[in-house]
């Protein structure tokens, strides 16, 4: 067993939040709300040691006065505090989102681009060789299928009895399930290698009864 | 009540305790189990091998305290494979948890490959404000930072006296470590596709569905897909650590779930027959 009191900390804890398992306790509130307390205090220290205190305590004393323009634009958010100047927050806040819309727009269509030319497959795959790839091509079938389909789901606007529409959509349904249900395996494995990294800890790092 | 309504009806907590002993007991006994590589695992492996002996490695780690035990295994094999070739590592977070989570790591490997901090590995740590300051980076790393995790100006440190700027002059990779938003996309989206600069991703199993078409499109050269994935990189790479020893258990309790699905839906089925 561990002489660790971190060990001892943590698993006192983990043991803490996992009762949750058997039923809402006074033990898991504490520790969800000493959890919630630290990591608020996490936030704040991390920025203020890792970027604030630079900001503030070395480059503006050494000239770089323009830093404090988008410090006090900031604090303008905190006038939402006093009723008779409250709409100068909406100054920060327009700012915030002009800035942040535009960021955006600027660089998300690129990725995206890729995305669609990717999306453009042949339909008679080859292998390096020249030879005909007869698993390549199902997929890339499949893959056009799939695509077309779940698109031709997403339209609103146009009434599923035209019998093109209809099938493409039913393929598509089927796809997103597909999809669906891939996304949900892959949430459970992710979540099922959360508590095998507990246990881990528990049993290994704290009670020390695992095999190295 | 019949069995069959007691099939769909089983109370969550003996569910419970039966997974905790079936991931327990393979934890406390291993049990070697067949492991299969998947091609995005196998790209991600190959295109490691690519990459220049003495180059520069870029590692993004953008996780919690959750997500330990899929990615720091995966992070671990990327830079042991990284310093075996000689490259030099160099790490930056955009969530302030993942500071502490790689620098413990990350001095950890450095140590048992004897690499000089500053020389042969940098951490950046944690800087605010994601997106402004890895664009930032781009341009000049040193100005978008300032220090690296201990305080310590980036400008006194020789490796980053080296490599001005996160762009394909100065970097020959990312990994990016990624459990979310700021993650995988930001890269790609700020850095990847407006530099060039090739990227591999080791996700959390929950991402992997949502990254694999930035995989299939190329955007990605390999995807490690949870700790499945980092197990199978530490098998190819030869460093067997936590993430292969907890597969078995991952194994049994995948196990454990599908046999519970059958049931409760053999419950379902033949009741609503009956």
């Amino acid at each position: 067993m561990s002489t660790n009191i971190g060990h001892w900390v943590g698993a006192i804890f983990s043991l803490a939040l996992l009762s949750y398992l058997f039923k809402e306790n006074a033990v898991f509130r504490l520790a969800e709300h000493i959890f919630v307390g630290m990591s608020s205090a996490h936030i704040v220290v991390t920025s203020w040691h890792n970027y604030l205190r630079g900001v503030v305590m070395e480059q503006i004393p050494a000239g770089q006065y323009i830093l404090i323009l988008p410090i006090v634009v900031g604090l303008l958010m905190y006038t939402r505090y006093l009723p008779k100047v409250a709409w100068v927050a909406r100054i920060p806040l327009s700012i915030w989102v002009g800035y942040g819309t535009g960021y955006v727009l600027a660089y998300t269509p690129k990725p995206f681009l890729t995305q669609i030319r990717a999306s453009f497959v042949k339909f008679v795959a080859t292998n390096p060789d020249g030879a005909f790839w007869a698993g390549k091509t199902i997929n890339n079938v499949v893959f056009f299928l799939f695509l077309v389909g779940t698109m031709m789901y997403f339209f609103f606007t146009i009434k599923r009895d035209n019998p093109v529409i209809a099938t493409g959509a039913s393929i598509g349904r089927w796809a997103i399930m597909i999809a669906m249900g891939a996304a949900f395996g892959n949430t459970v494995m992710a979540r099922t290698s959360l508590f095998v990294g507990r246990l881990n800890f528990l049993l290994g790092d704290w009670l020390g009864i695992m095999k190295k | 009540m019949n069995i069959f309504d007691r099939l769909q009806s089983i109370d969550k907590r003996i569910l419970y305790v039966l997974l905790f002993f079936a991931i327990a007991f393979p934890l406390v006994n291993p049990v070697p189990l067949p492991m299969a590589i998947a091609p995005p695992t196998r790209a991600a492996y190959e295109w490691m091998k690519s990459l220049p002996d003495g180059g520069v490695l870029w590692v993004g780690g953008d996780y919690s305290a959750s997500s330990i035990p899929e990615l720091t295994p995966a992070g671990k094999a990327f830079v042991r494979m990284a310093f075996e070739k000689n490259m030099r590592v160099i790490h930056f977070t955009m969530w302030n948890t993942g500071a502490n989570i790689m620098n413990a790591w990350l001095t950890g490997v450095a140590a048992e490959y004897n690499k000089q901090y500053g020389v042969d590995w940098v951490d950046i740590g944690y800087k605010p404000n994601a997106t402004a300051i890895l664009r930032h980076m781009t341009s000049n790393i040193i100005e978008a930072a300032g220090t690296d995790f201990y305080g310590t100006p980036l400008a006194d440190l020789p490796l980053m006296q080296e490599v001005l700027a996160l762009s394909p002059e100065y970097v020959d990779g990312i990994v990016e470590l990624s459990t979310g938003s700021p993650g995988s996309a930001t890269y790609l989206t700020y850095v990847v596709e407006q530099k060039g600069i090739e990227m591999v991703v080791a996700c959390t199993a929950v991402s992997a569905a949502g990254d694999m078409p930035y995989f299939l499109s190329g955007q990605f050269k390999g995807l490690l897909n949870g700790m499945a994935g980092a197990a199978e990189l530490e098998k190819l790479s030869g460093h067997p650590d936590k993430a292969s020893a907890s597969l078995g258990a991952q194994s049994f309790a995948h196990a454990l779930i599908i046999l519970f699905i059958i049931l409760g839906n053999i419950g379902y089925i033949v009741n609503r027959r009956g």
